[in-house]
């Protein structure tokens, strides 16, 4: 379908000369990048046509009699006006071309999604899941907030001290830097049991969804849904972040959360929304970390090194200094999570907590053997030349 | 006074020049011209020579933000650039057609820079084409049998996403570093 996981709308540029053409596609390509391609016409929902070329009048005759739905840009010298189709007087004013264009795209859009709504199917989708339509986000949680340019995908920085603080208690539990310079993994308090919660109901939504290819909702008791995409690897998100992190401390059943396969496409399900899509690895990681509360999954194992398969898109998801610099440590030698803490002097909680994320995401290698790690940590301390001015570095980049 | 580098590599148009003046403290030079080749397609202006940035960390020390010009004609010039430099960041602009090409090429073009020093790659303008994902990214860098590197997702025009990526880099370098 049109649009569908960003696909391009196509062209069909016709009696341009070879001049001409060249400089349509640049021109096309400069404001449109890769929304808009120059496809042959029979694939095009859109034809832009010189009428002043040799075939010109013959050109416009077979569009008019074949593709008379579809809408249609005239290029041409003299001023005239022909129904149904948008006349552009050459020479062409770069705007008026651009604005008649971006018209034509959205009177597309529109079509498309009168098209998709007529279609039976609906009246299917809307009966099984009353919800399906996301709601507006209902604000923004106070401790940490997304713009909503760039698809809500942009993370910002912490607006304060206090708000910070709160923010690595909602994520990295309390701070108990006394308690735990020496971690103790035995200790029942610092396991959560994920089995139960909503990360792991999330976790399996987005894996079903992900194997069928095909949109799920996860819809809570009180009607509030989230809605998977997982071509598009996004999700329709109707909870705020207030209301969604106290469920992730709940022990939740089948009754409470239900998982209902969606007929939609999901390009139907993004034009028919008013929420703004997010990334799907970003809630999964967010409701791990609200979750965890710097807890391990119970069942975690103390002496086992970790490492990470790759980095977390940390740019694009909840973080703290903090994180990069385990990410960076486990990327490069495996090493176990109380020697993490010992090593990078941080707080056990910090270490929990994106230990849990990156377990849910899959990012975690386990190491059996207790190895090697030494040599290289050791090397990495004898650094010390260099650490000062990194350290000095790294403050002026955290203060930006 | 201390002076430090950080060089910005990666090809035309996928934000160098923008990532350096998010950073710097100074409005930063540039050498910019007009494009006469066919960068012209993407680009008016390219850089020719390099950018520079500053940022000024205290009264004796500076780090210099070097971005290298994306057109590989120019690459006699990246040499040069690196001498004594901190670390990579490499910018790849997922909306070229061959993003993969471009990130071979400068894996290899700075490969023996990048293993004296450290690395980070961020991917810009996702926002206008999302494939490939990062996680292909980070498929075809374990397949060319680096080690796991960061790769983020970045905007150019976004300080902390720029920040967040030069940390990396320097966490990089060695993670123990603290406050």
């Amino acid at each position: 379908m049109l649009f569908a996981n960003h696909e391009p709308m196509g062209i069909a540029l016709l009696g341009l000369n070879g001049k001409d053409q060249p400089m349509m596609e640049m021109f096309l390509k400069r404001y449109w990048s890769t929304q808009c391609i120059v496809v042959p016409d029979h694939l095009a929902k859109l034809c832009i046509l010189d009428l002043d070329g040799i075939e010109g009048n013959r050109l416009l005759e077979k569009q008019q009699s074949e593709y008379n739905d579809r809408p249609l840009i005239v290029l041409s010298v003299h001023d005239m006006s022909i129904d149904g189709v948008r006349v552009l007087r050459k020479p062409l004013r770069t705007e008026l071309l651009k604005q008649t264009i971006d018209v034509c795209r959205s009177e597309i859009l529109q079509d498309c999604i009168r098209i998709e709504k007529s279609k039976p199917e609906a009246e299917r989708i809307i009966r099984v899941s009353p919800t399906t339509k996301p709601a507006k986000q209902q604000g923004l949680a106070s401790e940490w907030q997304y713009q909503s340019s760039g698809e809500n995908k942009r993370r910002l920085s912490v607006p304060s001290a206090a708000s910070q603080a709160r923010f690595i208690e909602s994520t990295c539990g309390k701070s108990n830097r006394k308690e735990n310079d020496q971690p103790v993994i035995g200790k029942k308090s610092v396991f959560y049991n994920h089995e139960s919660n909503f990360q792991v109901i999330l976790k399996n939504a987005i894996e079903i969804s992900r194997s069928n290819r095909k949109p799920a909702h996860l819809v809570f008791q009180d009607g509030k849904s989230i809605t998977i995409l997982p071509n598009a690897n996004q999700c329709l998100n109707a909870i705020s972040d207030s209301k969604l992190k106290p469920r992730c401390l709940l022990k939740l059943n089948t009754d409470q959360v239900k998982v209902v396969s969606s007929d939609y496409s999901e390009s139907q399900l993004l034009l028919s929304c008013d929420t703004n899509p997010q990334s799907l690895d970003a809630l999964l990681w967010k409701v791990s970390l609200w979750s965890s509360r710097g807890r391990l999954p119970i069942g975690t194992v103390e002496d086992v090194n970790i490492g990470i398969r790759q980095w977390p898109n940390l740019t694009r998801m909840m973080a703290i200094p903090e994180f990069i610099r385990i990410a960076a440590l486990w990327s490069k030698n495996p090493i176990s999570l109380a020697k993490t803490v010992e090593f990078l002097r941080i707080e056990t909680g910090y270490v929990y907590a994106f230990f849990s994320a990156c377990h849910a995401m899959g990012l975690i290698q386990f190491h059996s053997s207790y190895q090697q790690h030494s040599n290289q940590t050791d090397q990495l301390s004898t650094g010390v030349v260099k650490t000062g001015f990194l350290r000095r570095i790294l403050r002026r980049l955290q203060s930006m | 006074m201390s002076e430090h580098k950080i060089i910005f590599t990666g090809p035309v148009g996928a934000g160098k020049t923008t990532a350096i003046s998010v950073l710097s403290d100074i409005v930063p030079i540039t050498t910019d011209e007009m494009a006469s080749d066919m960068t012209k397609d993407l680009k008016q202006q390219t850089t020719v020579a390099m950018d520079y940035g500053l940022m000024r960390i205290n009264e004796s020390e500076r780090v210099h933000l070097y971005g290298t010009p994306g057109q590989e004609r120019f690459n006699f010039m990246w040499e040069v650039l690196t001498q004594g430099g901190l670390g990579l960041v490499l910018l790849i602009d997922n909306s070229r057609k061959e993003p993969f090409q471009d990130l071979y090429f400068f894996l290899d073009a700075f490969k023996s820079f990048i293993h004296r020093t450290a690395i980070s790659i961020g991917i810009t303008r996702m926002d206008e084409k999302s494939h490939p994902e990062i996680d292909d990214y980070h498929r075809e860098i374990t397949a060319m049998g680096w080690p796991v590197l960061p790769i983020m997702e970045v905007d150019a025009r976004e300080k902390e996403d720029m920040s967040m990526l030069v940390q990396s880099l320097l966490y990089t370098i060695d993670p123990t570093v603290a406050e």
